[in-house]
């Protein structure tokens, strides 16, 4: 294969590669040695990643994993302090955070399973997170991680100028919101799916249980309507049908005034207090 | 198969590999057969059996043509070729929409009427239609001139053989540009390594990735929220900024893979048609559709607008004319009645442009003039795009109330932030595109590699998450 590629082309191609290279690995090397903290991250999808990065490169699990939904994952782990890691996914259910335990080198001595929504365990996130070439980059290259994408680092500088943005939300557009959340509330899921779905969330506990793993479930508050719902009132008889309380530990709800954005999300404020007073039971002694 | 996936990148360079390799030249599209149906076939070998169908259709009725002599017989072929195209396409395409319209429920379908209507959408079935469609008018076309067709081969398995090569060349296959049988055919033939164009297919390529996986697929998560309930909690100025990185991200998306198309073709010696030419600077609606989606509206010009009567039969039957090519441009897009709303506005639109414009000359104009019109025509583009991101009437009123409405809410400046750089690049493609076009003796094309190097490094780093590419689904 002989090619007359004139030098003009090959200057283009060998100069974008030679810049490319340059930006690359300079880019990688200052990260590196930066360390940057407190990044920001774009989208719910960026923050799974992130939040499945951040917790299969620590060389040790933290004491206490909290895992769980969109809902769970409301609970920054700054409100709870040290020990705490908080893998829950947007978007997800408790089985995918479990699944990521399980494959850790060491367990945590506590976790906190959210029994909110039920979802299939997603294998194809957990996959992903797990390909052998990408977990290769990404230990070595600071760039192939989500958090340490270049706008994250421009917007992580920005936010921290600016401040978080409000989130309380607006009477009429809660209105609007949480009479979404009704009707879907007011459906029950597919009765097979569900015993499935918990099913696999067995075994995921059961396995870590038989590495001594204490595994707790807990509810996490929602709009008092959407509570008393058909879909959430079968959920948790599913749940505590797999999970007997007689036979796992459970929390009972934690009472307080909570506001949620659209009926199921609390706001930082209520999510702070929730963390608080979860916590707290936590460490007031045996459940 | 994406071709953003690592399994694209190895089954590209193992055809790339053997394609050029001197002792395999005579089987080089034998190769690229193989290779367009593995990457046609990957998510659902079924698929390839279709694809195969329409294949034959399509060589049969063109030879068919090709080898009567008689006006009629050419025209009965013909027309059978077009008509069995068409049928495929309403079977698997609008089948159920029409089913729906007509008032039926496909709950209460059951049996073998049930799994015919509920048959997945086979990728890219609009465009190889569109492809096949093409090779049978135009090998009508030639024969009625009584010309010898130049793109034609004499054995009917060696037409087949083009024929399939012509539809399902993997590059073109999923979603176009639409190739149009006397811009591809003449171009069978050994190629050679010495002859590839390294600098095109590296400069599509580069900029086609760039814009698909790190413009198109970062605005993804933003547009994301225009969605119910979501978009119901976004202030008016978010919902604005959506839709303006909603437009952003379409064109990104497509123009994306209609550049990486172009590249991938360069690699194997082939030259596919040009799908964009920075859309978002026409000044009307008519050059906006000289700029979007050219192959798409060319073929709608070659084989709809023209064979109708084009313009030349009045002005009511003109606008008829158009008002029918863009109900049907957009009912192509896909099988919602939005999609065909949305054509129908387009059509409108292009109707009243006409009408203020048929008796006027473009006279020379000041700049203010033309980025005000340019901001005007790309508000209602932008506009337009609702209907392809809801397909539900609900859900756009929705939107457009919200929008209304949603004045006092709190503004979410993060979001504007990542909508306005994700799609800086896109607005810098159209400037400088301006630019060059009014400096031809511009001097820094010399720092072309820099803006190279600059989108390779991003598309390393700053990735969205992979997604499907939008008219995947047309």
């Amino acid at each position: 294969m002989t090619s007359s590629t004139s030098n003009s082309e090959r200057s283009l191609i060998a100069l974008s590669l030679t810049v490319f290279l340059a930006l690359f690995v300079g880019y990688n090397v200052a990260v590196k040695i930066a360390k940057p903290e407190g990044l920001f991250l774009q989208n719910q999808a960026e923050k799974n990643i992130s939040t499945a990065e951040d917790y299969i490169f620590e060389k040790k699990a933290a004491d206490t994993v909290i895992v769980g939904s969109s809902l769970a994952a409301r609970l920054d782990e700054s409100y709870f302090g040290k020990g705490f890691r908080n893998l829950s996914f947007a978007g997800g259910t408790a089985a995918t955070g479990l699944e990521i335990i399980r494959r850790h080198g060491t367990v945590p001595k506590v976790v906190l399973v959210e029994t909110n929504l039920i979802r299939d365990l997603d294998t194809a996130f957990v996959e992903a997170q797990y390909q052998p070439l990408s977990l290769f980059l990404k230990r070595y290259l600071p760039s192939a991680q989500a958090k340490y994408r270049p706008v994250n680092l421009l917007l992580g500088g920005l936010r921290s100028k600016t401040g978080t943005e409000s989130v309380v939300p607006d009477a009429n557009v809660f209105a609007n919101l949480l009479a979404n959340q009704q009707s879907d509330y007011s459906r029950l899921p597919d009765q097979d799916w569900l015993r499935h779905s918990t099913g696999v969330l067995a075994r995921e506990v059961d396995s870590l249980m038989a590495r001594g793993v204490k595994v707790i479930f807990f509810v996490m508050p929602i709009n008092a309507i959407l509570e008393d719902s058909p879909k959430a009132r079968n959920q948790l008889e599913e749940y505590q049908r797999v999970f007997p309380p007689s036979r796992y530990l459970w929390i009972d709800s934690l009472p307080g005034e909570y506001i949620t954005a659209d009926g199921i999300h609390l706001v930082p404020q209520s999510a702070r207090t929730y963390a608080g007073l979860l916590r707290k039971r936590l460490e007031s002694g045996p459940l | 198969m994406l071709f953003t996936s690592l399994a694209f990148l190895m089954l590209l360079g193992a055809t790339f590999a053997l394609y050029y390799l001197p002792f395999l030249a005579r089987f080089q599209v034998f190769i690229l057969i193989v290779a367009s149906f593995v990457f046609y076939a990957s998510a659902k070998p079924w698929l390839l059996a279709i694809l195969v169908l329409s294949c034959a259709v399509n060589a049969v009725s063109s030879f068919g043509i090709f080898r009567s002599e008689s006006l009629a017989a050419q025209r009965g072929w013909a027309v059978l070729g077009v008509s069995v195209n068409l049928g495929l396409l309403l079977f698997f395409k609008y089948s159920r929409l029409l089913f729906e319209s007509v008032g039926g429920d496909l709950r209460q379908v059951h049996g073998i009427g049930g799994f015919l209507l509920t048959i997945p959408l086979p990728i890219g079935i609009s465009f190889f239609t569109f492809q096949g469609i093409s090779l049978v008018v135009d090998t009508f076309r030639w024969k009625k001139k009584g010309e010898p067709i130049p793109f034609f081969a004499r054995t009917f398995w060696h037409h087949f053989y083009n024929t399939t090569f012509f539809k399902a060349f993997f590059p073109q296959l999923i979603a176009g540009p639409i190739v149009k049988a006397h811009q591809f055919l003449p171009q069978i033939a050994r190629k050679y390594f010495s002859q590839l164009r390294w600098d095109t297919a590296f400069r599509f390529l580069v900029t086609g990735y760039f814009l698909k996986m790190v413009i198109a697929d970062n605005l993804k998560d933003q547009t994301f929220w225009i969605a119910q309930p979501y978009f119901l909690s976004l202030s008016t100025l978010n919902l604005a900024a959506l839709l303006f990185g909603y437009s952003m991200q379409i064109f990104a998306d497509f123009a994306g893979y209609s550049l990486i198309a172009l590249g991938l073709a360069e690699l194997f010696g082939y030259r596919l048609p040009q799908n964009f030419r920075f859309p978002y600077i026409s000044r009307s609606f008519s050059e906006f559709w000289t700029r979007w989606h050219i192959s798409l509206s060319t073929w709608l010009r070659e084989y709809l607008y023209i064979p109708l009567g084009g313009n030349r039969s009045g002005a009511g039957r003109t606008y008829f004319n158009l008002f029918t090519v863009m109900f049907l441009g957009g009912l192509w897009h896909g099988a919602a009645w939005s999609y065909a709303v949305w054509g129908t506005v387009h059509g409108v639109i292009l109707a009243a442009e006409r009408l203020v414009h048929s008796d006027k000359r473009e006279a020379a104009s000041h700049w203010a003039e033309h980025a005000l019109r340019i901001a005007f025509v790309f508000s209602l583009v932008t506009m337009a795009w609702l209907l392809f991101k809801l397909p539900h009437f609900g859900d756009v009123v929705g939107y457009l109330k919200a929008m209304a409405h949603n004045a006092r809410l709190p503004i979410s400046k993060v979001m504007l932030i990542l909508i306005a750089l994700y799609s800086i690049p896109v607005l810098l493609y159209h400037a400088h595109h301006l630019y060059a076009s009014n400096n031809p003796n511009r001097g820094f094309l010399k720092w072309h590699f820099f803006f190279y190097g600059a989108m390779l490094f991003l598309i390393a780093v700053s990735s969205g998450g992979s997604g499907d590419f939008i008219y995947f689904q047309f």
